[in-house]
Formats: C-alpha cells, structure tokens, sequence
C-alpha cells in the first residue's frame, strides 16, 4: 500500500479527501489499491500519463462510477452514502465543461443556485465579470477556455470545501492561466477549502501543489507533499560509469546512452553522499522528470 | 427533488416560443377537419407530449448534461424521480394546450346549440391520461437504462408493439365509436366511463396510472444505477 502522507500546518490534520486501497475495474482496465489524502487547506495535483487512471479517480470521487472496493471520505463523509451532503461541499470543473448549450451563463447560474444553500448570486455576478465573461451569452456559443471559465466560476460560487478540477488549463490562454493559479492559491489560503487538480501538465503544479500523487497504470506509485519531493527525489547525470551497482541501486529509473547516464533517486541525500567527489551532478527533478524516469531503465 | 424539475423546466421553457408557432397552430389541422380526423385529435396530444418529454432527455444528452447533473448535490434516484414528474407535468401541459385550442376552435366554429365535438369529450381526456402513462411507464426506464440513443430506439420498438397489439386488441372488440381511436387503451376507457361514470373511471384511471408509473420509476431507478459516466 502506498504511505498516506499526513502533515500538520497550523495544528490541521484532518484529510479533507481520503482515498484508501481504492479499486475499480472495467474490462480493459484497473484502478488498483489507489490511496491518498489531502488535509483541509491545501492543494493537491493528481499526474499522470493518459489513461493512468486520474479521470476515473474524479469520476469515483463524484460517484459517476462505482467503486469496486476501498473506502473515499469527503470531510469524513462517504460520496455513496452521503452523496448530497458530500457533493454540496464539491466544485467540479472538468476537462470539457459541459452545460445546456442552449442556456446563458446567467441562466445556468439560476439553475445551479437553486441546488446549493450557500449559493452567492453577488459573488457569480463578480465572477462572471472578473473572468470577463458575456453573461447572457449562450454556453454553446463560448469557447473552450470560456467555459472553463464559466465552470469555474460556477465552482467558486457555492463556496466548495474541495474543488476538483479535471485538466483546468487546457484551453487557457497564459494570462488567465497564471490568474487561475493565483486564485485557487487564494481559496485555499483561508484553510477552509482544498483543491484537487488532476492534469498531465505538470508545470501549473510545481510551484502550486502541496501534495503530489503520481498514477501510472492504475496505480499510485507516489503520493509525497511538494517539499518531500524537493528533499528525497533528484536527477543525477553523469559518464556511463556512473552505473554501478551501488548507484543502481538508489535509483527509481534511469535512461542511459553511450557517452551519458541520466537517472532519477528517491534518495537524494543518499546519493548525494555516494556520488561525493566523482564526476557527477545531482539536481532538483521536476516533475516531468520524476514522471519521465520513474520506472525507465534502458 | 422539486428543484431538478425547475431545472428541467427551465431546460425546455427556453424553447416556449416553439408552443406559439408549431405546437398550437398544428391542433387546429384535426380540429379544423374534426369531423372527419377528430379520432387524430387525442393522438396529436399524445405526440406533442412525447416529443415535450423525449426533447427533454435529448437536451441532456445533446449538451453532454450527465456529468453536470451528477456533479450537482442530488442522488441518482432523485435524478429518476425528477424526470417522472417533469414528464408528467409536461403531459399535463400539452393536455392543457391541447384542450385550450380545441375549446376556442369549437366555441368559435361551430353553430350553437350543436353537441359538443366527440373528440374533445372528458372521456377521451382520461384516455390520453392512460396512454401517457403507459407511454412515459415505457419509455423512462429504457432512457435511464441505456441512454437517449439506444433506450429511445429500444423505447420506439417497445411502444410501437404496444401500439400495434393495442389496435388489434381494439380492433377485435368491434368497430370504434366515431370520432375516436379504436385502440385498446381509448377502448376500454371510454367503456370504464360508461360503466362506472367520469368520476369513478378518472379515480380508477388516475390511480392505476400512478401505480403503474411507480413501478416503472423503481425499475428505471434501478437500470440508472448501475449505469456508468
């Protein structure tokens, strides 16, 4: 099982969103033994390659489809059992945001407010303007970064506990993109909310997660807080006599040429004290790198 | 649960202006020729109202509205629960069009004193009442089961069984009173009318439709369960 990592800031330990020996299986695929948690307060990136598993992760979390086994807890609460309390705390945002075409966004605000007691009207109002959106617009006629837009300001408008954004940047462009960033650093800095984003862009969640967790395969092969991963995981370059079997050892993945070895450590401290005085450099991995290498060995 | 019908309503109210240009004006073709087509009259409501709840389900399924839906703070079941009552009120709403039209085009164009038009009688009004709900008893569970394109296609089979095994059924109980459908459902309706009175046929129509959509609302809820998004 991988380790559930738990931290405390400002005496909050509480997970927000626990997943524990999650499984789900469809005929082609498997969601395996998937454990994780986000305490209340932070963000947390869900990463993976295509068809890793991130999207089923949110599908099972929004109780779209069935668990197979293993417990999800929103706030202590069960997505099944307690599906209406659980989703009143959830603003999802997904990939393709999909509403009635044929309605405004002012008009799907009506209908969405409806749903939630701590609706703000005021507050989708401001958000609608702040993300410069045409209000009586109709959804089929935005484009895809306006509905995401539009999505998100219909997440933020309730006052979610946990937002889950599926792949939120796509169709962004960079201006919105770096304010959207910024925001959800915001909500969470109250320590009320969480943010759960699930995308193979790993570059919008090197400054902005705290906590990463790395699917591959249906698996979770690594689930650390940010500053774990800046301590323990490196990327090592070097001569192919690098290779040894004492290196070998210290390192998650590798890939190797004729005249360079380049090589992924989960303990970089370690490796770092090995290394010492040969003619290698061992550097802070991204994480792209750690995606990149993790497994690799050729 | 009231809240998922004031979105469905919402969903479909933005194409009212449909009512005013298609839907009213198309009544006044069998009411215009009732003499000879009031028997189609019972079946344009049964078709508009069909094609109100069928356009419903065909806007969720247009806008890809399955993931919203379930990302808002409601159970599965009361998504099922939900959709039998927007059903029903839109039956109900196309009733109310329906005989709204036909009561101005009778009180308009025909001479007074003359009977009021077989085809427009409060018998046939239960009957349409009891056709809807053996239509919407067919058609929800297949929807909530497979979808809007493979649950109508296996919905359209279904019903056009029914329909068929219903006007032979009639068929074979004698030739149909004029002005009305010689279907079994209009049959026997209109024979509990005349056996029992409106008021005992209208309980009993009302109250064995209720059942019947029951159950079949239990049956659709348990098809969307298992189903996957």
């Amino acid at each position: 099982m991988t380790p559930v990592p738990a931290i405390v800031r400002d005496g909050m330990a509480e997970p927000l969103l626990e997943f524990r020996n999650v499984s789900k299986r469809y005929p082609d695929f498997a969601l395996d033994d998937v454990s994780f948690s986000l305490p209340r307060g932070y963000i947390g990136g869900l990463i993976g390659p295509n068809g890793a598993g991130k999207t089923t992760i949110v599908k099972l979390l929004l109780n779209l489809v069935g668990r197979d086994g293993g417990w999800i807890t929103v706030a202590g609460l069960d997505p099944v059992d307690d599906e209406v309390t659980v989703k009143r705390r959830i603003g999802f945002v997904h990939e393709v945001p999909s509403y009635y075409e044929h309605l405004s966004l002012d008009a799907i605000g009506r209908v969405v407010g409806r749903f939630y007691l701590d609706w703000d009207r005021a507050l989708f109002a401001s958000l609608l303007r702040e993300f410069d959106l045409p209000a009586r617009s109709r959804f089929g006629s935005l484009s895809r970064g306006m509905r995401t837009k539009g999505a998100l300001a219909l997440a933020l408008a309730h006052r979610a506990e946990l937002l889950v954004l599926d792949e939120p940047t796509a169709g962004l462009d960079p201006v919105f993109r770096r304010a959207l960033l910024e925001r959800l650093s915001a909500y969470v800095a109250e320590g009320r909310a969480s943010v759960l984003i699930s995308t193979h862009v790993t570059s919008d969640l090197e400054r902005l997660a705290d906590f990463i967790t790395y699917v591959r395969a249906g698996r979770v092969v690594l689930s650390a807080t940010r500053d774990e991963l800046a301590e323990r995981w490196a990327l090592v370059r070097g001569g192919p006599a690098l290779l040894d079997e004492e290196t070998r050892g210290l390192l998650a993945g590798y890939e190797r040429s004729a005249h360079a070895v380049t090589g992924l450590t989960s303990d970089a401290p370690a490796l770092r004290r090995l290394l010492s005085g040969r003619d290698a450099v061992v550097e802070r991995a991204t994480l792209e790198d750690i995606m990149f290498y993790m497994g690799r060995s050729c | 649960m009231l809240t998922l019908v004031r979105k469905d309503i919402a969903v479909v109210a933005a194409f009212g202006w449909l009512i005013v240009w298609l839907v009213a004006p198309s009544y006044l073709v069998p009411a215009i020729a009732a003499a000879r087509t009031g028997r189609v009259y019972l079946w344009v409501n049964v078709a508009f109202a069909a094609a109100a709840i069928v356009s419903v389900c065909l806007l969720d399924a247009r806008s890809g509205a399955d993931r919203f839906i379930h990302s808002l703070p409601v159970t599965r079941a009361d998504v099922v629960r939900a959709r039998y009552v927007t059903a029903i009120v839109l039956a109900i709403g196309v009733l109310g069009i329906g005989t709204a039209v036909g009561v101005i085009h009778v009180l308009a164009a025909a001479p007074s004193g003359e009977a009021w038009p077989r085809w427009l009688a409060p018998d046939v009004g239960l009957a349409y009442v009891v056709v809807m709900a053996l239509l919407i008893a067919a058609y929800l569970p297949c929807y909530f089961r497979w979808g809007y394109g493979a649950g109508t296609i296996v919905a359209a089979v279904l019903l056009a069984g029914l329909v068929i095994a219903g006007d032979v059924a009639g068929g074979a109980m004698g030739a149909a009173p004029p002005g009305l459908p010689r279907g079994l459902a209009v049959r026997l309706t209109v024979a509990a009318v005349e056996r029992w009175g409106l008021v005992a046929a209208s309980i009993a129509g009302v109250a064995g439709g209720g059942l019947l959509l029951a159950a079949s609302a239990a049956l659709a809820a348990r098809g969307y369960r298992d189903r996957q998004f």
